[in-house]
């Protein structure tokens, strides 16, 4: 990937370098939740602009994520960088308290996922391969200090970068097949308040640390059925992220109860979930595509989220928090239209939440999403293409109840001293504008 | 080719600008069928924010009535709620923690000092009127608040130099209140229930400080807040007096927790016997001793003759009864008294008083026919002089023969008479035993005749104070030893002090109406003391842990605070149909750990 990454900056020098700074830089920033759970459906933003419309389009190098049986349709080469800036807020409303007026919103920072893609093929050839990079789950919740729901969350930050190598071939005229390898990189940075009363501020637990590389896989296949209809069908495999040896500090511990709260180890497990996606595309003349597409997400893979420390005492138990999430599905529709060199695209889709009643967890209060997009692709000559999106997501208004959140045990009650879940009222929206830019060679 | 960066540029700022927040809307609070507009606390310090044993400005910031009026505000924006603040500092003076073994509960206090001015007066128109130390009976009192040393301090300084006269009603009758809440009623109580019931039901005499106010007292007071604050078309609610037993001041310490091992056990047991035995003995001596003297003089000096006197009667009656005249009936009655016969009457009757004159001593029953007789006898012991002297002069001859030794049969019953003496007592459960393990507390309690020990060991339900903690009574050394009345509540002080709680309350619940709701304080006692999570927080009535109660285990702290605050928010909503927000209680401060 270096080879052709030095080759193509010096030919493009002026136009890459505003971008590209901007986009280095915003590498290292965190993501941001926008999808149900804690995917994040932003890795194209020409598939974005769409509904995320991806896995039955004609190709581009985002399709090395969405479709990789599709690639050989893609003609020549393509190295494809791209960013979203996600502002993504969760309202609260602590409406289970009879005439509580008591509201909080997060104040969750901008989330920056990102996608590289580079996707080569030989001249003529039915082969076509890829290396890339995205980030397909991550989570920036910032609750702060104040929130009634503090001693479950302060702040979250939740990333899970895949790294891909991928081989497609075409089989026949109309008909490839592609599968990915991936290796993915995960890290999580948690804040709750502990309720101590003391002379100092908020008393802290810090949890960090970096999940064991994860490994798993993804296969696609991309049909050409005529020329005005194309079908495609992925799947991706669940990875674990398994984290060991995670960092506990502590901040703000009154004297008195600092043999309590020493520095430990923790670990934890959480699951990337699967995916199997359907796509078909209406393509009748060269300008125009709309397409369908849905998603099955295999989000029963997660059962609890639980938390295990090297050393416990009275103050600090192992903490098992119940999820009991459900497979869910994501429905998607989307078209482009052509106009000379530019491209006007708009989709929707619609996300259903795979978090059952009581089981809404502070950095996950997921409720059903709604999204509208829209999008402007641009072809600058032969070698460059820009895609600027627009994101719109919006979580319905969803309450949980005390009863709820008691027979789910996600809550104190008679029988049951668990504590995981703040009820009340929870509404998400986001604001997504996204930009990826990609060099044709 | 620019235009494309423009437009890029300007999509990307458009997403920024219109990055507004998710939002729910939220119902207005609003007042119902309640008037808001003047808002006033009545009450002791419980509604002052009286915590960690003073009043002090942080915490005043903090009394639920605060919390209510703060929370009224959003509904009426324009509420006035003064409070008698103290100056920034230590007010009244307070406990602190100094240090904190959480692992062995261990508690290590610092006092801080009160403010030099604390009680400058700073009269002016307060609404919470809760004044640390009213009781009920206090309320109708002219010059309560006369002087600050001598009456309550407190109400002294919050009335102006002309006013030393006027009483806690004169003041809450001047308000503006058109709501009202009143939690009184604990101190007419707690006087008595924090002093170990020492002073008895009445008090000290005058002032009746630690006694149980009186019922009628504390229902005169009590109506005349009613009809002042009725007069006035206000609207209150009136929380009821809490059972005072059930708060940690009460309950830190069991009525067992005198943990000992078989050695300790066995040492206390000894330490007991060696105390009690010699006392018991002397005692049983004494009586027995005492007994004997009686006895022997007794049957020396009184018996024959009165035997003799008695028989004499008897024929001489049987004469006039036969018809004789009082001549012939007396030369008759001599006649027998002579007579082989009638000796022998006499001596059957001589020897039928000494057989049973020990029990009558003793004060067991006789033979009725008799009862005339021993009337007699104990009339002799309570009038004859020389006869008194008499048996007092044989009680010293047998004491000092028995004392010498020199009667071993004595010694002999009354080793027996005490051996049976320690079991009564020890099956009355007034003769202190221990094993390992668990064991009661041995406490003072007054002599009487069934206990002349003045002691004995505690037994379940009834309560050690809090006191007892601050002094050397629990210390290892110490720990066995007798304690005095002043730091236990008794069977007997519990059931008094229970009994006129609940007859207040009766008065109070008598009051309920359209206008006046009550609360009960006992279901919020409860529940904190069964335990709950309220606002993300464990909730338990422990001493320091629980977040309830502060420092003097008494009073609550801030947090404690809000859940009394939300407790009546949450009824005067319902009984008034308003939506006053409750507060967060997660938001309040528990004891603040060192």
């Amino acid at each position: 990937m270096n080879v052709f990454f030095k080759q193509n900056i010096m030919k493009n020098k002026n136009l890459l370098k505003s971008w590209g700074i901007l986009l280095f830089i915003m590498l290292f920033f965190q993501q941001s939740i926008m999808a149900a759970g804690y995917q994040v459906l932003l890795q194209g933003n020409r598939v974005t602009a769409m509904g995320n419309l991806g896995v039955g389009l004609r190709p581009d190098a985002s399709s090395m994520f969405f479709n990789p049986g599709a690639m050989p349709f893609m003609e020549g080469n393509q190295i494809m960088l791209g960013i979203n800036l996600v502002n993504s807020n969760i309202a609260f409303w602590d409406s289970q308290t009879p005439s509580s007026t008591n509201t909080a919103l997060t104040e969750s920072p901008i989330g920056t996922p990102f996608h590289v893609y580079a996707v080569w093929g030989p001249k003529d050839s039915r082969w076509k391969f890829a290396l890339g990079a995205y980030t397909p789950f991550g989570s920036t919740i910032t609750w702060g200090k104040e929130w009634q729901g503090r001693y479950l969350l302060d702040q979250i930050r939740l990333t899970a970068i895949y790294t891909q190598a991928t081989a497609s071939f075409k089989l026949t005229d109309k008909l490839s097949i592609g599968a990915g390898f991936v290796a993915m990189f995960g890290s999580v940075e948690l804040q709750r308040v502990l309720p101590v009363t003391s002379d100092l501020e908020s008393t802290l637990i810090n949890l960090n640390g970096n999940s064991k590389t994860g490994f798993g896989y993804n296969v696609g296949l991309y049909w050409e059925i005529s020329e005005k209809w194309q079908l495609g069908a992925s799947y991706r495999s669940k990875i674990d992220a398994e984290l060991e040896d995670g960092d506990v500090t502590f901040e703000n511990v009154p004297s008195s109860l600092a043999g309590l709260f020493q520095p430990n180890k923790f670990s934890a497990s959480l699951p990337l979930p699967s995916q199997i996606s359907l796509g078909i595309n209406f393509t009748p003349n060269d300008r125009l595509t709309v397409g369908v597409e849905a998603n099955y997400i295999g989000w029963s893979a997660y059962e609890s989220l639980d938390f295990n420390f090297a050393d416990q005492n009275i103050a600090i138990q192992n903490i098992k928090s119940p999820r009991n999430y459900h497979d869910t599905y994501v429905f998607h529709l989307g078209g482009e239209y052509r106009i000379k060199n530019f491209q006007l695209r708009a989709g929707t889709y619609y996300d259903l939440s795979p978090v059952d009643k009581g089981y809404m967890t502070p950095e996950t209060p997921d409720t059903n999403r709604f999204a509208l997009s829209a999008g402007l692709g641009y072809s600058l000559g032969e070698k460059l293409q820009l895609d600027l999106s627009f994101l719109y997501n919006v979580g319905q208004k969803r309450t949980q109840t005390v009863e709820e959140a008691q027979a789910a045990g996600t809550y104190p009650s008679a029988t049951n001293s668990t504590y995981a879940v703040e009820p009340g009222t929870y509404k998400l929206k986001a604001y997504i504008p996204g930009l990826s830019i990609t060099y044709k060679f | 080719m620019k235009w494309i960066t423009n437009l890029s540029l300007a999509i990307l700022l458009f997403g920024f600008i219109i990055g507004c927040k998710p939002e729910i809307e939220v119902p207005a609070p609003k007042a119902g069928g309640a008037d808001f507009s003047e808002y006033i606390a009545l009450g002791n310090s419980l509604s002052a924010g009286f915590s960690d044993g003073g009043l002090y400005l942080e915490v005043q910031q903090q009394s639920f009535p605060a919390l209510i009026a703060n929370q009224i505000m959003k509904i009426n924006a324009g509420l006035q709620f003064n409070q008698p603040e103290m100056p920034q500092g230590n007010g009244s003076g307070y406990l602190k923690l100094r240090t904190l073994d959480l692992v062995n509960q261990i508690f290590d206090f610092t006092i801080l000092p009160p403010d030099a001015n604390w009680t400058n007066k700073i009269p002016g128109t307060y609404q919470n009127l809760g004044i640390p130390g009213i009781r009920v009976r206090d309320i109708t009192v002219n010059g309560y608040g006369a002087n600050p040393t001598q009456g309550n301090p407190y109400f002294y300084r919050i009335l102006g130099e002309q006013e030393a006269n006027k009483s806690y009603l004169d003041v809450l009758s001047e308000s503006n209140a058109t709501i009202y809440t009143s939690w009184l009623g604990s101190n007419d109580v707690l006087g008595y229930a924090t002093s170990g019931g020492k002073d008895g039901i009445s008090g000290l005499p005058g002032t009746g400080i630690n006694g149980l106010t009186p019922v009628n007292e504390f229902e005169a007071s009590y109506d005349a807040l009613i009809n002042a604050m009725n007069g006035k078309g206000a609207s209150g609610f009136l929380i009821t007096v809490p059972d005072v037993t059930n708060i940690p001041f009460f309950k830190s310490i069991a009525w067992n927790a005198l943990a000992l091992n078989s050695e300790q056990a066995a040492a206390a047991t000894a330490g007991y016997q060696a105390l009690i035995d010699p006392q018991i003995e002397a005692g049983v001596a004494e009586a027995t001793i005492r007994l004997v003297a009686t006895d022997t003089v007794l049957s020396v000096a009184v018996i024959p003759d009165l035997a003799d006197t008695t028989v004499f009667l008897q024929a001489y009656q049987q004469a006039i009864a036969g018809g004789a005249d009082e001549a012939t009936a007396l030369q008759m009655a001599q006649a027998f008294v002579e007579s082989p016969e009638g000796i022998a009457t006499i001596e059957a009757l001589e020897a039928q008083l000494n057989v049973e004159l020990p029990a009558h001593l003793l004060g067991e029953p006789t033979s009725p026919e008799l009862d005339p007789l021993f009337a007699i006898i104990d009339q002799e012991l309570a009038t004859n002089v020389a006869l008194q002297q008499a048996i007092a002069q044989t009680n010293d001859q047998i004491t000092q023969a028995y004392e010498a030794g020199l009667l071993p049969e004595l010694e002999a019953v009354v080793a027996q008479q005490t051996a049976t003496q320690i079991d009564a007592f020890k099956a009355a459960g007034i003769y202190p035993t221990f094993e390992a393990g668990n064991n009661g507390f041995v406490i003072e309690v007054p002599v009487s005749q069934t206990n002349p020990l003045g002691i004995r060991q505690m037994v379940e339900g009834e309560l050690i104070l809090f006191t007892a903690a601050l002094g050397d009574e629990l210390l290892p050394e110490n720990a066995a030893m007798p304690k005095p009345d002043e730091i236990i509540l008794t069977l007997d002080e519990i059931d008094n002090i229970r009994e006129y709680t609940d007859q207040y309350n009766e008065i109070i619940e008598g009051y309920a109406g359209n206008s006046i709701g009550i609360l009960d304080s006992d279901n919020i006692l409860e529940t904190i003391n069964e335990g709950t999570f309220i606002d993300g927080v464990e909730i338990t009535g422990a001493y320091v842990q629980g977040g309830v109660f502060s420092l003097d285990a008494i009073h609550l702290t801030p947090r404690g605070n809000a859940i009394v605050a939300n407790s009546l928010i949450h009824a005067i909503n319902q009984k008034f149909g308003s939506t006053i927000p409750p507060v967060k209680v997660s938001d309040y401060r528990a004891v603040i750990l060192p």
